[in-house]
């Protein structure tokens, strides 16, 4: 079920009134039945994983929370991390390493006979299994307490909004959220659903329409060189963000509607004036599940300057394999790491050179100059996300700018009227993102005046009826 | 708070309505432009005696040219399938004032496929003839209809604005490259025709109980009114014929067709489909003839109907 559709929509009024109807006391088993409903959707069986992951981790919790003895809880957070960590690596990475392994065997010709694990990979495994193992961790280091209620425990991981795409929510802000009781909030109502349409506006008329051109340049990369490459590299930079943050928008808004405040996932990340700023904006539910439980249990930068660097690295390499089990995602991962490393190390040569010609420190200029050079390095990784395979990403990266020819004819795979009007759309996206960036608001033009509001309302919802794509791909982020 | 909330609710409901009627009219005026709409304009202002009325879909609308041939008028339309066929003429015979003497439908290898039944578009012409609910209850899929229904109704826009945006921008601009009219100077003769067959016919089933359906009820249609058939197999090319026989039993397909035309008195059937073979450059695509062809073909059937003389008794022909 997805969220652009008339099955997602239906679910949502049916939850939504029966939600507002029941008291608060049975609202958990509604939403708990509709969070394993909307999961079983996509795949009934899975649902016997969520499960197993939902009652290891609440045994675990409450036998830490029953002792003192570090050792005992130290047993009990090694089986949580063992049953999640295991899930995930046997249905997501598994084949990947079987596969590479594979290939070392064979090159130095070893027989390799160990057979690959052919299952589907469960949709939002990676999302799930990170919530589940922040509370396992949290409660670890005593920063929660062992949540009592298993139904409450099982809808914290299995909440329908945020379960196959996230934001990865942390125990310590949403579970307490289940027991407070929420009435409904006409304005609260209403600044959820304008949520729910500028994110499905992303999703459908933004994304779903660059997807088709991007598909087209992407998986058949070989037969193209320069502005085609060029711009099917910047119309995935768009598609991504407008298909996530989408995603991303219409979980929010779904569970604002319902009282819950999840976390923002986005702010504007296009518009970041360095790379670790952009880590600051994009995907903020994973980078800072990375930094709590990752980054600065390595040591951060206390340990020194090269482990330092190293744990930066490392991290990046981690965030890329978390998205996928390929080489490209590795890549992209390091290439993150290495763009911030880079950063680091020539933040004196570059303070000179800009007051060398002249660029005061908080001047629009320079900004407008990071901004530029940040979002042209975040597009040019996000090479190696999309393309197929690593050999592809490299004939990409080696062809962007030969055959640079503005009178050469091509085929983009659509026509110019889509052409034009995904230009349109994106230049809608910054011009929003941009007022959203001023008015320091998640909601578009939320304070703006009410005609404004009135205005660009009107425009999102006919955008969305006259040109959203009626049959687009799945959210991209359903993979991961 | 409470009453100023309810105010503006109700005043971007209203705003939204509004953009639902400015957008709406837009729409219309859009659609105007259309040959579908022309095209109904036309038959609405033509004389009220018709002596041939052409229905059906693509093929027979490129085929026939009715400026060439006296008192016939071809009220086919793109994507055309035999419920809508069935329904127009309904509405012709029975809401109309118009005099029909011989009405001339399509039998054509992909006119009772699965993927014709799927093509009735778009909604907001075809709700003026089409009884939704009936197709719907055929095709027991009631909600899908009434949605099909209320599209053309209320939303139209919703089902094919940018396409419709698209085909005026094509036929004006001088960026877009206007497509070859020629089978024969196609680049990928081959690949496109095998694209165009499997798109008519992989799908399931090439015959279509509901539009076999339509098909006799068309037929008991004009039998009713004592009007005489004729059923057209238009030209095919040769490639579109011999990648056709990948996925149909022709000569089956066909024994069905005339069994039930056998039993429809006044019928008669007139076959051009080979007629055309070998001579690609009278067609725009593997299955739809050039205005060149249409010219040769339009003659050629009313040279054929001359000889014919058809009246309401005649007997199956071939």
């Amino acid at each position: 079920m997805n969220f652009n559709s008339i099955q997602y929509f239906t679910f949502f009024l049916v939850v939504i009134s029966i939600y507002f109807l029941l008291s608060h006391k049975y609202r958990w088993i509604l939403l708990l039945c509709a969070s394993y409903y909307f999961y079983m959707c996509w795949r009934v069986e899975y649902i016997l994983l969520i499960l197993g992951s939902t009652v290891v981790d609440y045994f675990a919790a409450i036998q830490m929370g029953k002792t003192t003895s570090a050792s005992k809880r130290k047993i009990y957070l090694f089986l949580s991390l063992f049953i999640n960590i295991g899930l995930l690596f046997s249905f997501k990475y598994f084949n990947f390493f079987n596969d590479s392994l594979r290939g070392v065997f064979n090159h130095y010709n070893i027989f390799y006979g160990v057979p690959a694990f052919n299952v589907m990979l469960p949709v939002g495994i990676s999302f799930y299994t990170f919530q589940t193992l922040s509370y396992s961790i949290d409660v670890y280091k005593g920063e929660k307490e062992p949540e009592k209620h298993f139904g409450i425990f099982a809808l914290y991981v299995a909440f329908f909004p945020q379960l196959v795409a996230g934001p990865i929510e942390r125990s310590t802000r949403l579970l307490p959220q289940f027991l407070e009781k929420f009435s409904f909030d006409f304005v609260r109502v209403v600044d959820g659903c304008k949520r729910i349409l500028w994110g499905l506006f992303k999703k459908v008329v933004i994304a779903d329409r660059l997807a088709i051109l991007v598909n087209h340049v992407y998986n058949s990369a070989d037969d193209f060189t320069g502005i085609p490459l060029i711009i099917a590299t910047y119309f995935f930079t768009f598609q991504i963000y407008c298909d996530f943050s989408g995603y991303s928008d219409i979980a929010i808004g779904t569970s604002q509607v319902m009282g819950f405040k999840l976390m923002e996932n986005f702010k504007s990340p296009y518009l970041s004036s360095s790379v670790s700023e952009f880590w600051k904006r994009w995907h903020i539910s994973l980078s800072s599940w990375f930094r709590d439980y990752l980054y600065i249990p390595l040591g951060g930068n206390r340990k020194g300057k090269w482990r330092w660097y190293y744990n930066l690295f490392i991290v990046f390499i981690v965030s890329g394999l978390w998205h996928g089990a390929n080489w490209t995602f590795i890549i992209w991962g390091a290439l993150h790491g290495i763009y911030l490393l880079f950063t680091i190390w020539t933040k004196n040569i570059r303070s000179k050179t800009f007051s060398l010609i002249g660029l005061k420190e908080n001047s629009l200029a320079l900004k407008f100059l990071s901004v530029f050079i940040t979002f042209n390095l975040v597009a040019f990784a996000w090479i190696f996300f999309r393309a197929n395979s690593v050999s592809d990403a490299f004939f990409i990266c080696t062809n962007l700018f030969t055959g640079l020819n503005l009178n050469t004819s091509f085929n983009l795979g659509t026509g110019h009227v889509s052409l034009l009007l995904s230009a349109l759309s994106i230049l809608f996206l910054i011009f929003t993102d941009t007022t959203q960036l001023f008015s320091k608001s998640s909601i578009p033009f939320k304070s703006r005046r009410m005609m404004y509001q009135f205005v660009f309302y009107n425009m999102v919802i006919f955008g969305i009826l006259l040109f959203g794509i009626k049959v687009g791909p799945k959210f991209i982020y359903f993979q991961f | 708070m409470k009453k100023k909330i309810v105010t503006i609710a109700l005043l971007f409901i209203l705003s939204v309505i509004c953009t639902h009627i400015i957008v709406r009219i837009l729409y219309a005026q859009m659609m105007s432009l259309t040959i579908i709409e022309r095209t109904d304009r036309d038959f609405v202002n033509s004389k009220n005696h018709i002596q041939y009325l052409i229905l059906g879909d693509s093929h027979a609308l490129n085929a026939i040219n009715s400026e060439l041939w006296m008192n016939s008028f071809n009220f086919s339309s793109q994507g055309e399938n035999y419920a809508g066929t069935y329904f127009k003429l309904n509405h012709i015979l029975n809401q109309t004032n118009k005099i029909i003497d011989t009405v001339l439908l399509p039998i054509d290898l992909h006119n009772f496929s699965f993927a014709q039944s799927k093509r009735i578009e778009p909604s907001y012409y075809w709700v003026r003839y089409i009884n939704y609910g009936e197709w719907g209850k055929r095709r027991q899929n009631q909600f899908h209809f009434f949605n099909k229904y209320m599209q053309g109704k209320v939303f139209p826009y919703t089902e094919n604005f940018e396409q419709l945006i698209t085909q005026i921008y094509e036929s004006k601009s001088p960026l877009v490259p206007k497509r070859i009219k020629k089978f024969s100077l196609h680049m990928n003769k081959e690949s496109g025709t095998q694209l165009r067959v499997k798109n008519h016919f992989e799908k399931k089933y090439y015959v279509d109980d509901d539009l076999l359906y339509y098909f006799k009820k068309s037929l008991s249609l004009c039998q009713s009114k004592n009007i005489p058939i004729l059923l057209i197999k238009y030209p095919l090319t040769y490639e579109y014929y011999k990648n056709a026989l990948d996925y149909i039993d022709i000569a089956h397909f066909y024994n069905k067709i005339y069994s039930i035309a056998a039993k429809t008195p006044a019928t008669t059937i007139l076959d051009f489909q080979d007629d055309f073979f070998g001579k690609d450059s009278l067609f725009k695509d593997p299955n739809h003839l050039n205005k060149e062809g249409a010219t040769i073909f339009t003659h050629m059937v009313m040279g054929r109907i001359d000889s014919l003389q058809v009246t309401s008794h005649n007997s199956v022909l071939f």
